[in-house]
């Protein structure tokens, strides 16, 4: 009989499988030809999705919810307690069914995606290693095993950005995603040090049990609360962390898929999640969190009407549904947040690699102005890709549409007008969704006649993961099906175990109101399509050349609002200039200046720009008696 | 003195003799056997190693001149481990045609400098402090000279050299000063004495002066970077690793003891050395191209962090510091030993831009490369980050919250230049990269025990309570 | 010998440790200003032997024989020292064919 707490024990497992498979190919490579690095990291992934599928069919079962799994005593200092504990409780196997389910279907994907990579088996050990450290993120009962994966997955993040990396611009992406998620992570290293300092202690049951002792908006709290976000922030892709994300679309598309849709950006969700019980403690963070995703929500969704490029516009999409998370824990509806993220997770999933499929069949065209008329050629990507076109607008019945509902019903109880942006947010969703669609889908074939010739729908490995994919973003939304419909609301009920959301906001409305709401939304999403399809597809208009001049107001969202190059302006151009000038400024103008004036002790080498005498004995014997003599004045005389 | 007494002394003993036993192989070898040494000199080291670990007795000698705890045990033992590694790396090296002939003189050096080392970490007085310093000084200059007719080696062997006498010239007017206003040279009897007298303050920082030559805090520390790259790979390895470790460790030892009672005066001394050490060493380490180079300047800013755990003072900083060296040992050793190899394989390539996409070619080493750095930089999984960890912990637990946000920030910059290697060997494209290459037996082992070191020590946190339970003397 | 140590006694402490303090800082100074190798390690002597000379002072006013021990060691290990320090720079002499250490800049920056 397989109960739950028998088969918690061999949790350990989940992400020891696909870390082994990292292992393995590693130092294997030579000896991995063809297929066979693909098939190991597949068969070692979807062993760990069928552990955590029986432990969630043994869990439903089971009396006990959440059970905490100690491997081994990690740190053990006086007062600093870390053990190695897995935890196993309904929010972490929501997540760990995500990880590696969606990364199952995305590593079987990537099989016929990547085949003719020459780094094919490096692809997947990077994969392996990804999910090992995305697993272990979400398992880890404290927050320094949180941590730990943390930088597993932004490491890996890092190494598949730039995986293509003879280009030189992704490689610059690669590394502006690493130092935007350093920013964040030092947020969160200081959020931990500081938990530490406060709660002695860092596993989630023992800091949240501690919670009592604390009034709402205590300033410890707060600021704990607040340095844990800036941490959520840089993983998640908000305001003002946000522009790595685009970037690091130039990595290859199921890397986008898997990476940065699926798991690793929902990494910030899930650390506030987990911290629920925190954050209730702190409304004041709470609010920003609110303010902080409706702005991304509305921000990115402006710049994606703009986009040209196909997967940049996903990207941008990407980051305004995590903004909608973010209204969501700002919320204080952390249960509706986790749907969101799960439904997202299918239907962005299933974009991403709809997009691969395009751009697979296209050999490696992303211009949407370059495309149109695939619905024929590409008939199964085309499917599915208007299945996930309609999910994530919110059209009913499909998964994003009770998701979304979700966090807009709470919105509205909040306050209506966060309602009224959220919707405004939503619509323009839907009309840079639909115009992606008939720009890709209708209409003439707009690229080079070659292109025409070689367009194919994609083999097997690419189009099951798809349709397996679009099954669940159409009936992912019954996993929560609300109770206006006469649902049980089955997710969040299976999540309270783990969440305790701020204010049950959404159960408040009169049912009426709720109706009204809905109808509201569809109308608005059909006229929405209707004036894309007339549009795009009656007027066939086109997004303009990029040699044509802009209005200011496109101009500015196709530019992205000119983030990148404020912060450039703000941040990078002063620091670079610091670096360049005033260093060796200070190299030459007071080193040198000190050693020559010491004149016999340098020489000049040159016409080098390093002039100083640095190999100079009397220069250190110098630095060393200046040292003594220091110390001896500020000792005696301070 | 009992015969049983000497069991008290056994790991210098022990190091004597297999001192004396490879001059006699020496001796009585055929030119032509020589290389039989090296095999002999690391099978020798590594029974000393082991008996190292059995359980002793404790106590002092020659009427307090020399004391063996646990603790100073414990640091032989690191150090022994440390000599170990180093020895095991040399031998492919020492194979070479220009080293054959001058094999023993390598390890009978470097035995003589680890007699010196454990010497010192036992000393009860200065006299005995001097001796063992000066042992463990002396002929690493000779060392870092090994190439007799590199213009490099011989550069870093007479700055050095000098520099050395130097500093053992202003520590010795300071321990002259100590013994001036104390009139004793016993660690005891000093500490129970010393004051915060102008003499007392001046000799303290004479002193300081010549430990910070040896752990190379700023500003003594120029010397530094140009030895290193001067020397032979493995002697820098071992200078950059056990020589400072064995500082470290005495140095620690005699604050919190003989200097406990001007604590608050040396604390901020050391606070402000550690700061610029960390930072200064962060932005030298960060433009230079020889890793050799970079290496040292990283292990400077590396002794600033060591020094938190001394400001720390508490045991729980103490220990942090010798787990820290254990972890250090392995990760420095790690890095070395990667560079070595493929220095050895390639003819002498030492610079970052050599090691373009050398994760092709040599996947093996450079993921070796890559754990070490990581566990230099402190990134979580490895040994590195629970030491730097412990650390930061242990100054924190003391209210220095300004070094600790200067500690932390450094940890963030050095991230940055940690990782230029690991892009280089990851991500840069090169048009030749260095040639796949099988290293040998002996340098797989140390690489296998760095890697292995690297691991356990983090995981294992048994190894961190235990040297939490050895008393510090405090 | 008593007397010896009391005729010593005669001269101020203070006088030795001035002269000390003299000869030091003139040692350091020539470490310092000296291009020449061989006169740096005789100034680095010098050094030493003012140290020496305040420890045996010292020894003698504190009645104490610890410091004039101290000070044979001293001269022993000195000794060693300047002995490895010349070999190597008889190594230096052939490579550079110098002993003006501002030519040992090979290693720099």
């Amino acid at each position: 009989m397989v109960t739950f707490s028998n088969i918690v024990k061999y949790a350990w497992l989940v992400p020891l499988l696909p870390f082994a498979g990292f292992l393995i190919i590693i130092f294997f490579s030579r000896l991995l030809k063809g297929k066979s690095s693909g098939i190991i990291a597949s068969a070692l992934i979807s062993l760990s999705f069928l552990i955590s599928l029986l432990m969630f069919f043994a869990q439903s079962d089971s009396a006990v919810k959440s059970i905490t799994l100690n491997i081994f005593s990690w740190l053990d200092v006086g007062a600093l307690k870390i053990p190695f504990e897995l935890l196993i409780d309904p929010l972490s196997l929501n997540m760990m069914l995500i990880v590696s389910g969606v990364g199952l279907l995305i590593h079987v994907f990537s099989i016929g995606y990547m085949l003719h990579d020459e780094r094919f088996n490096t692809f997947f050990a990077y994969m392996n290693l990804f999910s090992a450290s995305m697993l272990l993120l979400v398992m880890g009962a404290n927050y320094l095993i949180l941590f730990m994966g943390w930088e597993g997955v932004g490491l890996c993040s890092y190494l598949l950005i730039g995986f293509w990396f003879k280009n030189d611009l992704y490689n610059l992406a690669a590394r502006k995603a690493f130092v935007m998620n350093r920013i964040g992570d030092l947020g969160f290293i200081l959020g931990i040090i500081l938990l530490f300092f406060t709660f002695r202690t860092l596993n989630f049951s023992g800091v949240f049990a501690q919670l009592s002792a604390f009034t709402p908006n205590n300033s410890t709290i707060v600021i704990i609360t607040l340095l844990l976000l800036v941490g959520a922030l840089g993983k998640s892709a908000q305001i003002p962390l946000f522009t790595w994300l685009p970037d690091a679309m130039a990595g290859p598309t199921p890397v986008s898929a898997l990476i940065h849709a699926a798991t690793m950006v929902t990494a910030g969700i899930y650390l506030i999640a987990r911290s629920s019980l925190l954050f209730n403690l702190a409304p004041f963070t709470l609010d920003i969190i609110l303010a902080i995703g409706l702005i991304t929500a509305l921000f990115a969704a402006t710049i994606g009407i703009y986009q040209n490029d196909i997967k940049k516009v996903l990207a941008y999409s990407t980051v305004s549904q995590l903004g909608y998370m973010f209204i969501a824990l700002g919320l204080g509806v952390y249960s509706s947040a986790i749907f969101h993220l799960t439904t997202h997770a299918f239907f962005k999933a299933l974009l991403f690699l709809g997009a691969g499929s395009i751009i697979h069949a296209l050999s490696g065209e992303q211009d949407i102005r370059k495309m149109g008329g695939l619905k024929k050629k590409l008939p199964i990507t085309f499917l599915t890709f208007l299945i996930a076109t309609l999910a994530i607008s919110g059209f009913p019945p499909f998964s994003g549409f009770f998701s979304k509902d979700e966090i807009l019903m709470a919105a509205f109880a909040r306050n209506p007008l966060i309602y009224v942006l959220g919707l405004f947010g939503a619509l323009m969703t839907c009309f840079y969704m639909f115009r992606l669609l008939f720009l890709v889908f209708y209409n003439q074939f707009r690229g080079t006649p070659e292109q025409e010739s070689h367009i194919h729908e994609s083999p097997a490995l690419i189009s099951v993961p798809l349709i397996i994919l679009a099954i669940l973003s159409v009936v992912g939304g019954f996993l929560n099906f609300p109770e206006i419909f006469g649902g049980k609301a089955a997710q969040a009920n299976f999540l309270s175990v783990s969440l305790t959301n701020y204010a049950s906001n959404a159960g408040h409305m009169a049912v009426s109101t709720e109706w009204i709401l809905m109808a509201v939304s569809v109308l608005f999403l059909l006229f929405i399509v209707a004036f894309a399809y007339n549009r795009f597809i009656k007027q066939k208009m086109l997004p303009a050349g990029d040699e044509i001049p802009l209005a200011f107001i496109p101009k500015l969202l196709s530019n992205k609002y000119y983030v990148d190059e404020l912060y450039n302006w703000l941040i990078v151009m002063p620091y670079t200039a610091l670096s360049e000038k005033v260093f060796p400024k200070m190299e030459l103008n007071i080193i040198d200046k000190t050693v020559n004036s010491f004149g016999e002790y340098t020489m000049w080498l040159g016409e080098k720009v390093r002039r100083i005498q640095a190999g100079n004995i009397s220069f250190y014997v110098f630095a060393m008696v200046t040292g003594v003599i220091f110390f001896i004045i500020i000792n005696l005389y301070f | 003195m009992r015969l049983e007494d000497f069991l008290l002394m056994r790991h210098e003993l022990l190091l004597t003799l297999i001192a004396i036993i490879i001059l006699i192989a020496e001796i009585f070898t055929d030119d032509f056997k020589k290389q039989g040494i090296r095999p002999l000199s690391i099978i020798l080291m590594a029974i000393v190693t082991i008996v190292g670990f059995l359980p002793a007795p404790t106590g002092t000698l020659f009427g307090g001149m020399y004391q063996a705890t646990d603790m100073r045990l414990m640091m032989k033992n690191i150090l022994n481990i440390g000599a170990l590694i180093v020895f095991i790396q040399s031998a492919s090296w020492l194979k070479s045609d220009d080293n054959q002939n001058k094999v023993s003189e390598f390890f009978l050096l470097l035995i003589s400098t680890l007699i010196g080392m454990n010497f010192m970490i036992s000393s009860g007085d200065f006299l005995m402090f001097y001796l063992g310093l000066e042992l463990a000084t002396i002929p690493i200059a000779a060392l870092a000279a090994y190439d007799r007719y590199s213009n490099k080696s011989s550069e870093a062997g007479i700055k050095l050299i000098l520099i050395s006498a130097l500093s053992s010239g202003i520590l010795l007017y300071g321990i002259s000063m100590i013994y001036g206003t104390v009139g004793s040279v016993y660690f005891d009897k000093v500490s129970v004495a010393y004051g915060a007298t102008p003499l007392q303050i001046m000799s303290f920082i004479f002193f300081f002066t010549g430990m910070a030559f040896k752990i190379s805090i700023v500003p003594f520390h120029l010397w530094t970077a140009d030895v290193y790259e001067g020397a032979p790979v493995n002697v820098t390895s071992y200078l950059s690793v056990v020589s400072k470790g064995a500082a470290v460790f005495i140095f620690s030892i005699m604050l919190v003891t003989v200097f406990q009672n001007i604590a608050a005066m040396w604390k901020d001394v050391m606070w402000i050395t550690a700061a610029i050490t960390m930072t200064l060493g962060n932005l030298f380490a960060m433009r230079q191209n020889n890793l050799k180079r970079f290496l040292a300047f990283s292990s400077i800013s590396q002794a600033g962090f060591i020094m938190l755990g001394i400001i720390g003072g508490s045991e729980l900083g103490m220990a942090a510091v010798v787990y820290y060296i254990l972890v250090y040992i392995f990760s420095n050793l790690g890095a070395f030993g990667v560079i070595a190899a493929i220095s050895n394989a390639s003819g002498g390539k030492e610079n970052m831009s050599d090691y373009d996409g050398l994760y092709k070619t040599n996947p093996a080493l450079s993921l070796t490369l890559t754990l070490a750095l990581f566990s230099l930089a402190g990134i979580p999984p490895v040994a590195g980050f629970f030491g730097k960890f412990f650390l930061f912990t242990a100054v924190a637990e003391k209210g220095y919250w300004w070094l600790l946000t200067i500690a932390v920030l450094n940890t963030i910059i050095s991230l940055y230049y940690y990782l230029l290697p690991v892009k280089a060997m990851f991500i840069n494209k090169a048009e030749t990269s260095i040639a796949y290459f099988k290293s040998d037996g002996w340098t797989k082992v140390g690489l296998i025990i760095c890697v292995a070191g690297m691991v356990i020590v983090g995981f294992a946190s048994v190894i961190f309570e235990y040297i939490r339970t050895l008393s510090f003397g405090l | 010998m008593k007397d010896m140590s009391v005729a010593l006694k005669f001269i101020p402490l203070d006088h030795y440790v001035l002269l000390c303090i003299i000869l030091f800082s003139i040692g350091v100074l020539g470490v310092l200003y000296r291009r020449n190798t061989i006169i740096i390690i005789m100034c680095i002597e010098l050094m030493l032997n003012s140290v020496n000379l305040l420890l045996t002072a010292f020894s003698v006013y504190h009645s104490d024989p610890t410091g004039q021990i101290f000070v044979f060691f001293i001269m022993v290990v000195a000794a060693a020292e300047v002995a490895v320090g010349l070999a190597i720079l008889v190594m230096m002499k052939r490579n550079i064919d110098s002993v003006d250490i501002n030519l040992l800049s090979r290693l720099k920056w």
